[in-house]
Parts: structure tokens; sequence; C-alpha cells
């Protein structure tokens, strides 16, 4: 070996990845990463009745979509979702990696809030079976925000279409309930990732 | 569990430490290294179906993917589990332990004269002697092919040598 390729192998930063207490947090995290379902949802799906659970989302518990554990939202933050989504998102010809999540807020100021409706309205977000729901272009407004060079906002922007989607088939479906949800927000993420 | 993730997840906990020192190489403050070592893992496991399965190959993506998230750092608020808190202070601690017992004057000649070159020359040799690719690793890291950065090693390292006999005639 000649002395600059000594030299250089032996100039990298002694840097402390092999220390044991770095080592076992790495594995912690990775191990929590790599757990993550396609669909987070809680554990206490599987304690619901069978009133809550759609058809298909019974289905995807058969096929293990539904992990038997807490999600790593609600083991570390305490700040769980309701829903959270996985999408890889094509925009002209670049794949973006796409992940978002949300949970609904109660406001309970608003005149019309019911906090029985508010928790079902929580639990049928959580225990439907929404893996149908595709990112729909017709939903970003304005159409134009598609058609920039921004191909990662472009792709952010899709991605928030299936938050849209799961909120609207929510409010529908508890109008036709007659029990109409009033003062909610929401508080989440969406990110895409090239 | 699918053979998929079980394969995908073996291929990230076989390279997680390399990728860890990967991105301590790389920041200024060593704690962030933390955080971007936790974005490869969760994009590597979204995009698990795209993994390559022989290791070598799995090893070279999950590269690319450390890299392209090197590139896009950007120090936007993120959301940060706990777990990563904690990788972040066991990181910096122990940094500071290493930081201090690094008294080699030649390490840091050396590393200064790397740091003196243009980003793609310092970078393919760091890839090389500091994370232990191969040229063709290296080369399916920057998307270039074996031959032409098998050159371009070639004259990164000579300029290397360059800049230290330089230095060492100036002392």
């Amino acid at each position: 070996m000649d002395r600059i390729t000594e030299l250089l192998d032996a100039s990298a930063p002694r840097r402390p990845v092999t220390a044991p207490a770095v080592s076992a947090a790495l594995s912690d995290m990775v191990e929590s990463s790599t757990r993550t379902p396609r669909f987070r949802r809680p554990l206490v799906i599987a304690g619901l009745s069978a009133l809550f659970l759609g058809a298909g989302t019974a289905a995807a518990a058969a096929a293990g979509l539904l992990f038997p554990i807490l999600p790593p939202s609600l083991l570390d933050t305490g700040d769980p979702y309701d829903f959270e989504w996985t999408a890889t998102i094509t925009v002209s010809d670049e794949e973006y990696a796409c992940s978002g999540g949300f949970a609904l807020i109660a406001v309970p100021e608003w005149e019309n809030f019911n906090q029985a409706t508010f928790d079902e309205a929580r639990r049928f977000i959580q225990t439907q079976d929404w893996s149908e729901i595709e990112p729909d272009a017709a939903l970003v407004l304005p159409p134009g925000l598609l058609l920039g060079n921004n191909h990662q906002g472009a792709a952010e922007y899709l991605s928030r279409t299936i938050k849209t989607q799961v909120i609207t088939a929510t409010q529908a479906e508890f109008d036709r309930r007659g029990t109409p949800i009033g003062g909610f927000s929401l508080k989440g993420i969406d990110e895409c990732t090239l | 569990m699918h053979s998929v993730d079980a394969s995908a997840q073996d291929a990230i906990r076989r390279h997680q430490s390399a990728l860890l020192a990967y991105f301590t190489y790389r920041v200024v403050n060593v704690e962030d290294a933390a955080d971007l070592c936790s974005e490869t893992a969760l994009v590597a496991w979204r995009r698990r179906r795209t993994m390559p399965t022989p290791d070598d190959e799995a090893k070279r993506w999950l590269y690319g993917v450390a890299r392209n998230i090197l590139l896009n750092h950007r120090r936007a608020a993120r959301r940060r589990s706990k777990l990563v808190d904690v990788l972040r202070t066991e990181l910096k601690r122990a940094d500071t332990i290493a930081v201090a017992e690094s008294t080699d004057g030649a390490q840091h000649e050396v590393r200064a004269a790397l740091e003196s070159l243009p980003a793609p020359q310092s970078e393919l040799l760091k890839l090389i002697h500091w994370d232990g690719l191969t040229i063709a690793d290296a080369a399916a890291v920057l998307g270039l092919n074996a031959s032409t950065v098998r050159s371009r090693y070639a004259v990164a390292k000579a300029a290397v040598e360059a800049k230290l006999s330089a230095s060492a005639q100036l002392s």
C-alpha cells in the first residue's frame, strides 16, 4: 500500500459510531423505522367491535397490514396521527416517496361541537380501509400548480389530496348519519422525497 | 413478515453503522447525523420494494439514498422521535470524548488537504478511504461508470499528494 493510500485511510475523523451507547440507540431507532406498516393504525383497532371495522379493513388485517404494535409516532411523540399514508408519486418522470399523516383536533369552542361525534369521527378515520384512495390531480387547486418546475411541490400537493379525500368522505358519512361533525381542525405533515 | 420486508430490514440493519458513519463524516454537528440516518432508514423502508436483493447492490442502493438525503438536507423543522433524540444525545456525548482524544497532527493535515480539493474529488476520496467503498461501489453511488471514477480517483489522489508535498516543503 502506498503512503498516500495509508494517509487517506487513516484520515477518517474518529467519530464515535462504535460506542456501545451509540450502537444501542442506533439499533433502537432503525428497529422503530423498519417496522412502520404501510398504514399505521393504533393497536386499539384490534379491540374495537366489528361494527367499526369496514370489510376492507378486516381484509387488510388478515393480510397483515395492521401490525400488532404501537406505531412509533404513538410511542414517541405522544401525538398520534389518526391516519397516515405513504405513496409513490411520479411527476415528470421523477419518482417521489411521499408520506403524510394527520390528527383530528377538537375545537370545542365551535357552536356545533359535540364530543361524542368528534370521538366517533376519529375512530371512523382510524378504522376505515382507505387503501383504495389514490392521489387525485383533479383536487389540486389551482391546477396550474402541477405544471411548473417544482416537481417536489407538485408531488406534495398530490399527496395531500389523499387527506382531502379522507376528510371529505368522513364528513359525508357523518352528514349521511345526521350527525354532522362540527368543531375540528387538522394537524399533521406531508412530505415527499426524491 | 414478507420476504421483501425481511430482506430489506436485514440490509438496513447490516449497514446501519456504516451509514451513520457516512453522515458523521459529512456534517458539521455530529448529532445531525442522527436525523439524517433516521430519514435514510425511513425512506429506505418506504421504498423497500425497489431495494435490490444482493447485498453489494443493496449497499450501493442504501448509500445512494443516503447521498440524496444529504444533498437535500434542509434545516427546516423536522418531526423528530424520542429515539432519534436519544441517538443525537449519545452521538454528541461520544463525539466530545473522541475529539478530546484526537491529537494526530498528520490526520488533520490530510483532512485539510482533502477539504481543499473540489467537492467532487474530495467526496470520491472520502467514499473510498473513509467509507470503505470500492471503485465500483462509489461509481454506483455517484451515478457514474466505473472507468470514469477510476480515472477521477487517480487524479484526486495525485492532487492530495501534491498538496501534502507542498505543505511539507513549506513547513
